[in-house]
This record gives C-alpha cells, sequence and structure tokens, in this order.
C-alpha cells in the first residue's frame, strides 16, 4: 500500500513538471511573436547621414566631373564626353579655374532645369537642405543653415544656379 | 601652492628663450610681394623666353647642317634652320617644305638669325637621353634618377624658384606644352615640400584646351557680373571652404589670386572666340601641332606679358620612324621659333627690347640609325646612345652678348640644364637658385661660361 503510495506520487508529480515545462514553453512562444513595443524618449527623428569630417579623399578629376554632371543634370554624362573633359583639364594648370570654366558652361546648357529663384526664397530652410544633401550628401549644421539662410536672404543677386556654383566648387565637394 | 622654479627649468626656460629670440632675429620678412626675401641675383632682362626644342634633335642636321650627308649617306649638306643659324640651306633633295612632297622650303621670317642676334653654344652634354628627362633637366637644372613618368618632378622647377625667390606672381610666369602625354601637364611644380603647386607656373597645352574638346565643353562659359554675381558666389564658397577646412587640411591650388584667376578666364574667352573666327596670330605656315603650339604661346605672350614663358615643341619625335617627317618637323620648329621672336619683336611693345630668348634641345639622337625606311627609303633615328647625349644652345635678345659662338664639337661647353640656371640668371634669382643646392653639379648659367 505504501509502495503504491510513493508511485501514485511520483506519477503526479511528473505529470505536474510536464505541464509547467509546457506552460514555460507556450509563454516563450508567445512572448516570441509580441510586435516590438515603439519607444519613444520624446526626442526629434534624425536621419543620419555621413559629416564632412569622413571626408579625407579627394575626387579624380573624372569623378568630380561625373559626379558634379549627375547632380545638376540628374543624369549621368557618357563615358566618351567624360574622357573628353578628363584631357581638358589635364591641359590646364590651374584646376579651379577648369572647374569653373566647365561649371558655368554647364549652367548656359538649355537642358539644365534649376529650382527658381522665388521657390528658394519662398522656403530657403527646404531648398538649403535639399542643396546640402545633393551636393554633400549631408544635411547643414545649425550654424550653416543659418548663415546660408541669412545670406540668401540679404543677398537680392543670389540666384540658386550661383548658390550651386558655390558648392560645386568648394573644397568639401572635392572628397568624399 | 608655492610653485618650486628649480635650476633646471630656469636653465630650460633661458635655453627656449634664447632659441626663440634667435629665431625672431634671423625669421624671413614676408614682403608685400609674398616672397620671403628680396632677391640678391640682378635682373638683366625683363622677359625670357625658353623654347624646349623640339623633341629630340640630332646635332648632325640642326646646328652641324649636315642635312643627308651624315644620315643617310647622301652628300647634300645644308641649313633646314635658317631662322635660328646662319647657314645656306641646302640645294638637292628638299623634303622639308610645303606641298607635295616638301619641294618649297618656308621662308625665314627673320631677317636677322638668332645666331647672328645672340650667342650660339654649339656643343653641350644633354642629361639624359630621353624627353621626360631631358625636360625635367631643362626646368628643374637637374635629372633625379628615380624621377619617373607620371611623377611630379622631384626638384623644384625654374616657375617655382622664380615665385618664391623673385615674388613673381602665378600669371607671371607660363609652360606651355605642346600637349598632355608624357607626363608633360606635371612638369609646371614639383613635389617638393619646399616649393610645390603654390609657387607653380601656369599651365596650358593649348591644343588641347582650345581644340575640339576643349571647344565643346569650355567654350560656352557664361561670363557672370563680376560684382553682382561672382562677388556673392566666392563668398558663400568661401564660407562652404572655411567650415570644412576646420576639420580636414584640403587647399592647394596654383595661387593665382581671383584676379588673375578672372584675367585667365578671359584670356580663355578670347581664344575660344579666335579660334573660331580663325583670328589667332599663328606663324605663316600652320601645318603641325607644334606650329599651332607656337601660335598659341604668343597669344599668351600678348595677353599676360609674363616674365618667364617656356614652351615644348615635340614633333620631330617623328624621327623614331619616319626621317622625312623629322626634317620636316625639324624646319617648322625652326618657323616656330622665327614666329616667336618676330612677334616678341615687332607684335609685343611691351616686351620689345626687353626680352631675351633661349632654345634647347631637350636630347639629341642617335648617330646609327634604325631600320625602319621612310617614303624617300630613309632610316629613322632612335634616341639612347652617346650621340643622344649631344645638344646646342641659341639665345639672344636683352642681356646676352650678340655674335658669339661658344664651343665645339671637339670642345663641348655647358649642359642642358644650364638654360634653366641662365633663366634664373637673367631674371635675377640664380644665386637662390645655388643657395638651394638642389641642381645638377657643374649646372652654371651660361653667361657665365662665356
Amino acid at each position: 500500500m505504501q509502495g503504491f503510495k510513493h508511485l501514485h506520487m511520483a506519477t503526479r508529480m511528473c505529470g505536474l513538471r510536464s505541464i509547467g515545462m509546457l506552460l514555460v514553453v507556450c509563454a516563450l512562444a508567445s512572448s516570441g511573436c509580441r510586435p516590438e513595443p515603439e519607444v519613444s524618449f520624446e526626442l526629434q527623428g534624425l536621419e543620419v547621414t555621413p559629416g564632412f569630417a569622413d571626408k579625407d579623399r579627394l575626387k579624380t578629376n573624372e569623378q568630380w566631373v561625373a559626379i558634379v554632371h549627375t547632380n545638376l543634370f540628374q543624369t549621368g554624362m557618357p563615358a566618351n564626353d567624360l574622357y573628353n573633359v578628363a584631357r581638358v583639364f589635364e591641359s590646364i594648370g590651374d584646376q579651379s579655374i577648369a572647374r569653373e570654366v566647365l561649371l558655368s558652361n554647364f549652367f548656359n546648357q538649355p537642358d539644365l532645369t534649376l529650382t527658381p529663384t522665388d521657390e528658394m526664397l519662398a522656403d530657403p530652410d527646404a531648398f538649403i537642405d535639399a542643396t546640402y544633401l545633393r551636393f554633400y550628401t549631408r544635411f547643414p549644421t545649425q550654424a550653416e543653415r543659418t548663415f546660408v539662410r541669412e545670406f540668401i536672404l540679404n543677398n537680392p543677386g543670389m540666384t540658386p544656379e550661383l548658390v550651386y556654383m558655390s558648392f560645386g566648387l568648394s573644397e568639401e565637394y572635392r572628397y568624399y | 601652492m608655492k610653485k618650486t622654479f628649480h635650476a633646471s627649468n630656469r636653465r630650460a626656460f633661458i635655453k627656449k628663450a634664447g632659441l626663440a629670440a634667435a629665431g625672431i632675429s634671423v625669421a624671413p620678412y614676408i614682403l608685400p610681394s609674398g616672397r620671403l626675401f628680396a632677391p640678391t641675383g640682378m635682373r638683366s632682362s625683363e622677359h625670357v623666353v625658353m623654347v624646349a626644342f623640339a623633341g629630340g634633335v640630332r646635332q648632325q642636321e640642326s646646328v652641324l647642317q649636315r642635312y643627308l650627308d651624315d644620315s643617310q649617306g647622301e652628300p647634300y649638306p645644308g641649313n633646314i634652320m635658317y631662322n635660328i643659324f646662319d647657314g645656306t640651306p641646302p640645294e638637292n633633295k628638299i623634303v622639308f617644305g610645303t606641298g607635295t612632297g616638301g619641294l618649297n622650303p618656308i621662308p625665314s621670317i627673320l631677317s636677322q638669325t638668332i645666331e647672328s642676334q645672340g650667342t650660339i653654344f654649339r656643343e653641350i652634354s644633354a642629361l639624359s637621353a630621353g624627353h621626360f628627362g631631358g625636360l625635367n633637366s631643362l626646368v628643374q637644372g637637374s635629372t633625379v634618377t628615380t624621377q619617373g613618368l607620371k611623377q611630379r618632378p622631384i626638384n623644384p622647377t625654374i616657375f617655382e624658384y622664380l615665385r618664391r625667390h623673385g615674388g613673381y606672381s602665378a600669371t607671371d610666369v607660363w609652360f606651355v606644352g605642346n600637349g598632355i602625354g608624357n607626363s608633360t601637364p606635371l612638369l609646371n611644380h614639383s613635389a617638393h615640400a619646399d616649393y610645390g603647386a603654390a609657387y607653380a607656373g601656369n599651365f596650358f597645352a593649348p591644343t588641347v584646351t582650345f581644340g575640339s574638346s576643349g571647344n565643346q565643353f569650355m567654350a560656352d562659359a557664361k561670363i557672370y557680373h563680376p560684382e553682382n554675381e561672382l562677388t556673392p558666389m566666392y563668398k558663400l564658397k568661401t564660407f562652404l571652404d572655411l567650415q570644412f577646412q576646420s576639420l580636414t587640411t584640403a587647399g592647394g591650388g596654383l595661387g593665382n589670386t581671383e584676379d588673375e584667376k578672372q584675367n585667365i578666364k578671359a584670356f580663355m574667352k578670347a581664344m575660344y572666340a579666335k579660334v573660331s573666327d580663325g583670328t589667332l596670330d599663328l606663324p605663316p605656315v600652320t601645318d603641325n601641332g607644334d606650329l599651332y603650339t607656337m601660335g598659341f604661346a604668343v597669344e599668351v605672350l600678348k595677353w599676360f606679358k609674363p616674365a618667364f614663358m617656356m614652351v615644348n615643341l615635340s614633333a620631330v619625335d617623328s624621327c623614331h620612324s619616319n626621317f622625312s617627317n623629322y626634317l620636316a618637323a625639324l624646319h617648322r620648329a625652326d618657323h616656330a621659333v622665327g614666329h616667336l621672336w618676330n612677334s616678341i619683336q615687332t607684335g609685343i611693345p611691351e616686351l620689345s627690347g626687353q626680352t631675351s630668348i633661349i632654345c634647347t634641345p631637350e636630347c639629341g639622337r642617335n648617330l646609327q640609325p634604325n631600320n625602319i625606311l621612310d617614303q624617300n627609303e630613309w632610316l629613322a633615328f632612335d634616341h639612347s646612345d652617346s650621340n643622344s647625349l649631344r645638344a646646342w644652345t641659341a639665345m639672344a635678345g636683352s642681356g646676352i652678348p650678340a655674335g658669339l659662338s661658344v664651343g665645339s664639337e671637339a670642345n663641348p661647353v655647358g649642359r642642358v640644364s644650364d638654360s634653366m640656371m641662365t633663366v634664373a640668371d637673367l631674371l635675377g634669382v640664380k644665386p637662390e637658385v645655388q643657395a638651394a643646392g638642389m641642381i645638377a653639379p657643374g649646372t652654371m648659367s651660361l653667361l657665365d661660361q662665356i
């Protein structure tokens, strides 16, 4: 009788252990399927782009021409043209002059469409952000945004073309 | 807390203070021109033009005037460079002129040869039997055995010496190249840490810059209003650059001022217009690249009136495979020099009577031919043997004695690198170049060897 009692207790304990295990597995499975809670620290969302401190490699003439053409015309330059422009760059000692002349040549092309000046003046911050992204692949710092905004608003002669010219000829644009 | 001042600290302080005082006393003064010290040499010419003549020239067909006599075994001597050298042209087997077969020699431009107006060094030594080494010896006054193609000169160039020590501006020194091959565009400044791009000469390879590609991509450039458009554009660019430079070491450039840059852009615009209108000041005959290069070189002189301009000609290198074409190119290189010197004397009043010219081949060419025959069954010549180390220099103009002939085949005097030192001498920076100590041993001004 005593032996039977022990056997019965052992069987009950085994059953309880199995149920416990089953509950644990269910709990784990159910928690794994639960969606990730959205945690908010009440900070403004920010898109992260590379900063200018990382730009330490000088673009080759071909890279600079190809990128500026794409930035302005939103289309790549044909390989043959790229080769010929690079040759012309080699033939001019002062490369800054070569870049400036080429850019001003681009701005004279009829198929180049630029942001209208009144659009730039209507929302300078949006224009500045878009220009920094287009040329520098980064957002401006607050100080940069403030300076450029004030500069654009206080210089009536500034057009998107001249702003693009400044960015295209800048030192940062020569690096990646 | 009481600060103790040990004897060792005091000694260190006194030592540092002494060094600082000594440093201040010998520190260079920045002169208004931007140079560190006033040049100590005496300038004897206002302008100097140097012609790198013209892609490997044999003594035999140039200064020795042997035409076919010493090359093809045909007994027809004669002078085919009669703008530079005194001497009668060949009378037979004429192939170097214009027209079918080159039968019509190009008439001389100069009424008096460079030789009769100046000094000829008849036999000088080249430092290199190759073009790039030879050109490097012309611009650096030395050759460095580790100097390779696609590499900036290791030692400073004459452009840098002039700008750093003579205070010449960037548009005061020019290098007009025959093209962009053979690393020619790299010769306008060295990679030397104490000189470099900031002291470079301005450079154009005009047959490329103003050729079809240049015309396609550069000729339609906009002209912006200098105050209403360019000034704010540059202001914004300066702001952007300052932001970037605060964290990087970006910079460099040839040191053209903004005014100089605008002037160069205006020159480019004018050249595209002249090419389009056909109003370039070209030599009377313009049937090869060297003659176009010289036409643009004259335009550079007219526009900028530089203190120093070097122009590189190279068409005679056709001698590797075609001796007849080599003779024609040699004749045209002489024609180009005639046009240059004539333009200086008669077409540019600011340069007339105040300019010196120096013509030196960067290297010679072999004594024995290779086995390539041309259309006249004449053999071609490469450049690698001792005959390739023979050259000459012709110079004339301001500061150059007239009617002198120095050296001979049996008595070589001078070397190719001396041309660079002669430029330094004429423009007043010879002592500084010598003191820098980076020229080939024995290199000296040709004026000191007369």
